[in-house]
């Protein structure tokens, strides 16, 4: 009878764990499955991971290939384009401008990644669409797009399907391509490169004196003891101190040199500041504004760089409308021309033109003024210096005044 | 009995229960995970983001074989580069020191390999009882070619080209012979400008003159200096007399035994050959100079003119001296001649030693024959003006008849083909091809003559010209054919009188691509030929038969190259082969441009990753 209820009271325990276990077996056995197509779809999202990374490089390496074949069409054969944007979308997809089988485009393009990469043995199968890419000149220097790559995976053995639609965004620069309006305009003469100017303006009045003398240029020091030849002292006192190029006090006490601006308040962190923004380290003492001035545009002309402005963009220069003037929309690229490259050259150089790109390469007559401090061959018209407000630097500020009514009032 | 059986199998199935939390799958599944990890890092992590934390990939920078622009690429971006230049010790340490972090302190053992070449390994086990495996796409590497590289393009600034001046005489015929016969005592004087390049080494001139009557005397006179006399016609080394710039030559021609006018009947020519750095040559004149001409008798001038570019209108202009005084000149009258047929413009009184036909006069006067102006586009037109009422047998006056060369033109409206940049522009000689039916009277000259122009296929044709030594015999009226590859360019049949009408002097005929679509076809010997009867032959020795063409003086991107050196190299050596059969490479002068960081979408490569337990 005791044996009999230790048999009854093991029953009473084992029933519930033997349920339990033939549960936890159930559920261990779906556990097993679940993991399993886990597994697979881990995988194949690993798939799709590495295809839309490497859809980057496709879509970069096909766009950058395209945009240097335009560049190439047209400083070689003097064509412009038509389409900028559509013929970029031409060779990305089909490696062909205007029908024609690109080079540079040769096992580069979108179509060739895309069957590359479909030919890849995954073990699962893949099928990758994309919608029509675009090629933007959104500003400046850059283009861009926006690419839209559908993949799909499938198991073969239909446990998973995996498809996912991305949006791929594409930026590169042109800086170190050619710029084709000096070629066309030059007949092939002179050829300039994209180079980003390294300034955000061309010319700022930092400061108004109280009194001023003379005109000068220098690197700045803020030590009365760095003394020298090409320096400009910036120091709150600057009565009686020589030895400097220009001095520039925030005192208005009178310097011993020939160049001073002073009366200058706040002239030390005013400086300070704009060198720590700007990068250019030579500060202009202007008597004829009184004023103390940064000029970058004197680097930006010299070096031959662009700066994002109102000029053609990149685009209108590929398709040979380089009229620019377009100053609602502050996104395209100034460049100036450099006249003594022309000179050298044997080309002929229009004596009083505007230097800024589209201005001097127009027939219409865009006369320039030499701007104070810079080269003199660096003319500039009043429309251009007032919209970057460095009209005050225009030698001849009456006629200046005058031009800016006849020409575009 | 049976309860402890019952609870021993109770602890079995306990023990089996928790076995269970072992179960491969979740191996397999932890195994992936850490793959996944390993490898989405190498696809998304830049180095320029490792940097830092990773000595190698700094001192990669520090030694300037990583740099500034490589500090967004992505780690698989950099391995595989280093991997595909056959730096894989570069590509091996990297992926090392990245990637083994991801196995430290696991049992896990791993291998990365790139396209079958191992990266890193972590072997701890013999054997394996699950495997996973990962691999990442990446594009744009393959062994041996170059990841991102250069791409170069060149073109010509300074070459010496060997390029030939030909200067055409016009025909211009004064009388010498008085009526009814003997000598009259004048001299044409023909006054002739040579405008060579001033950059131009000159490596031979020569001049070959035929007067206006095969009987004429003559002599030659270059710069002022006296050179040559002959008789009829002549040819002449002056390569001695010539210099770079302007140079005149004089021919001063007089009766002889019987013709009756002196001058030049269209077949004189002087022919500069020199080398220049001045790439184009090509002259497109908006006006063309009547040559100075000095004659005691009444002056008939005939000037043809051929030009690259469709013609809109044209305007002559005269300009007279009397330079020994006596009458001034009274009139002049002009006739357009197109195509063999001479339309009568009008005669004008010369006012102040000047005389003026405008473009519209011109035009509605050859409208009213329906004949437009654009159509000399296609060849070569004669303006054909007399100065007084023209004879070929009068008294001499005693006064010159002075045309003034600068003063005296045709100015032709055209859109004047423009060289592009990318072009230069070669003038070079075709050659005879073949000789047929010498002349009994006169053997250097033949009824049936044939050139080839052959014309490479890199290049453009533009125009072709001929200046032609011809003799006729007076009063016959023999058949002129022109062929080029086949095409009938023009037709003189005596018994066909809506042919083209006979012409004396055949002493020019151009044509260009707009002439005819087969005249000029590049990549291929295009056969001119001129067929005449008895009574009219071409002499080809002294002959010229020109071809311009345009070739192509820049290469662009070409091939991507490891380094920018090689990629200069390959567009030069494109460049030279393109040149080569134009342009004596004596001294060519090239730039090029390079682009750097040009990716190619090589491969794809696979980076695999093995994880194992």
């Amino acid at each position: 009878m005791k044996g009999q209820a230790y048999s009854l009271m093991a029953l009473v325990i084992a029933i519930p764990l033997f349920s339990l276990f033939a549960f936890s077996l159930t559920t261990f056995q779906e556990q097993h499955s679940a993991v399993a197509e886990m597994v697979v779809i881990d995988q194949m999202r690993i798939v799709e991971k590495t295809i839309e990374a490497d859809f980057q490089k496709g879509v970069t390496t096909s766009a950058k290939r395209a945009f240097i074949a335009i560049t190439d069409h047209v400083v070689t054969n003097g064509e412009f384009m038509d389409n900028t944007g559509y013929r970029g979308v031409e060779l990305i997809l089909n490696g062909t401008l205007y029908g024609v089988p690109n080079t540079l485009m040769q096992n580069n393009t979108l179509t060739d990644w895309k069957m590359k990469i479909q030919n890849i043995t995954t073990g699962f199968e893949t099928s990758i669409s994309f919608l029509t890419p675009q090629l933007d000149n959104i500003s400046g220097m850059t283009i861009s797009g926006t690419y839209d790559i559908l993949v799909n995976i499938s198991d073969p053995f239909g446990r998973a399907i995996f498809e996912k639609r991305t949006k791929t965004p594409l930026f590169f620069t042109v800086e170190g391509f050619d710029d084709p309006l000096y070629i066309a305009k030059t007949s092939g003469i002179i050829k300039r490169t994209y180079n980003l100017s390294l300034y955000s303006y061309y010319a700022k009045k930092l400061l108004t004196g109280s009194a001023s003398s003379g005109n000068c240029s220098g690197l700045v020091t803020f030590d009365e003891g760095d003394t020298g030849e090409g320096k400009i002292l910036v120091t709150t006192d600057p009565t009686g101190i020589t030895g400097f190029t220009g001095i520039i006090g925030e005192g208005a006490g009178t310097p011993s040199v020939s160049c001073f601006v002073v009366g200058a308040a706040g002239a030390i962190a005013a400086i300070t500041q704009t060198l720590n923004d700007e990068p250019y380290p030579f500060i202009t003492l202007d008597n004829f504004t009184n004023g103390v001035w940064h000029i970058p545009l004197n680097d930006t002309v010299l070096t031959k760089r662009y700066q994002v402005g109102v000029g053609a963009s990149v685009y209108e220069r590929l398709q040979g409308n380089f009229t620019g003037n377009n100053y609602s929309m502050l996104d395209a690229l100034d460049s100036f021309v450099y006249i003594p490259e022309l000179e050298d050259a044997g080309l002929p150089v229009k004596e009083n033109q505007s230097i800024v790109d589209f201005y001097y390469f127009q027939s219409q007559e865009a006369k320039g003024y030499h701007v104070r401090h810079l080269p003199d061959w660096v003319k500039i018209n009043t429309r251009f210096a007032e919209y970057y407000n460095f009209s005050d630097l225009l030698e001849n500020a009456q006629a200046v005044e005058e031009e800016t009514v006849d020409l575009f009032g | 009995m049976v309860s402890v059986g019952l609870l021993l199998t109770l602890a079995i199935m306990l023990s089996a229960l928790s076995f269970s939390t072992s179960a491969p799958e979740l191996t397999v599944q932890r195994l992936s995970m850490v793959s996944r990890d390993t490898l989405l890092l190498t696809q998304t992590a830049t180095v320029g983001d490792l940097e830092d934390n990773y000595p190698v990939l700094a001192d990669l920078f520090a030694a300037g074989i990583l740099t500034q622009s490589d500090r967004g690429r992505d780690l698989l971006d950099v391995i595989g580069a280093f991997w595909a230049e056959g730096n894989t010790t570069y590509a091996e340490n990297i992926t090392g020191s990245v990637l083994s972090p991801f196995f430290n302190g696991t049992p896990y053992n791993a291998q990365i390999l790139m396209d079958g070449t191992q990266l890193f390994e972590r072997n701890i086990t013999e054997t394996a009882r699950f495997v996973i495996r990962q691999r990442a796409i990446a594009s744009g590497f393959e062994i041996g070619k170059p990841s991102y590289g250069y791409i170069s393009r060149a073109w010509l600034i300074t070459a010496t080209k060997n390029n030939t001046l030909i200067m055409l005489g016009d025909v211009i015929t004064s009388s010498v012979k008085q009526f009814p016969m003997g000598n009259n005592g004048n001299q044409v004087n023909i006054t002739y400008l040579l405008e060579v390049p001033l950059n131009a080494n000159i490596s031979n001139a020569s001049t070959f003159i035929e007067t206006a009557w095969i009987d004429n005397p003559f002599k030659v006179y270059v710069n002022g200096n006296f050179v040559y006399q002959s008789s009829g016609k002549g040819l002449t080394d002056i390569t001695d007399y010539i210099v770079p710039g302007n140079n005149t030559v004089s021919v001063v021609s007089r009766y002889g035994s019987g013709g009756a006018e002196g001058g030049d009947d269209g077949a004189t020519h002087f022919v500069v050959q020199y080398n220049t750095t001045t790439l184009a040559t090509i002259s497109n004149p908006a006006r063309f100079h009547f040559y100075e001409v000095l004659s005691e008798a009444p002056i008939r001038y005939k000037k043809p003119i051929f030009v690259l570019g469709n013609v809109s209108g044209l305007n002559v202009s005269l300009n007279f001296t009397n330079e020994s005084g006596g009458t001034p000149i009274q009139n002049a009258t002009l006739n357009i001649t197109w195509k063999g047929v001479s339309y009568y413009i009008s005669i004008k009184n010369v006012t102040n030693g000047s005389v003026f036909w405008n473009e519209t006069e011109i035009a509605t006067t050859l409208a009213a024959s329906g004949i437009s102006v654009t159509e000399f586009s296609t060849g070569v037109f004669w303006v054909v003006v007399d100065i007084d009422k023209y004879v070929t047998r009068t008294r001499r006056d005693y006064y010159q008849r002075v045309i003034r060369r600068d003063t005296s033109y045709v100015e032709v409206g055209y859109d004047p083909y423009t060289i592009v940049f990318g072009k230069v522009d070669l003038t070079t000689q075709a050659s005879l091809f073949s000789l047929y039916e010498q002349d009994e009277a006169v053997p250097e000259f033949y009824r049936n003559v044939t050139w080839n122009v052959s014309i490479h296929n890199e290049s453009e044709p533009l125009a072709a010209l001929y200046k032609l030594p011809w003799l006729y015999y007076s009063g016959a009226n023999p058949v002129q054919q022109v062929f080029v590859n086949g095409d009938v360019l023009y037709n003189h049949d005596p018994n066909n009188p809506s042919s083209n009408p006979l012409i004396v002097e055949f002493a020019r005929f151009g044509y260009t691509p707009v002439s005819s679509a087969n005249a000029l076809v590049a990549g291929a010997n295009n056969l001119f030929s001129l067929n005449f009867t008895q009574g009219y032959g071409i002499d080809p020795a002294n002959a010229l038969a020109s071809v311009t063409t345009l070739i192509r003086s820049t290469v662009g991107y070409g091939t991507v190259f490891a380094n920018e050196s090689d990629a200069v190299a390959d567009a030069y050596e494109r460049l030279e082969e393109l040149l080569g059969p134009f342009i004596q490479a004596i001294d060519i002068s090239n730039e090029s441009q390079s682009i750097g960081d040009v990716p190619s979408l090589w491969g794809p490569a696979q980076l695999d990753i093995r994880i194992w337990i």
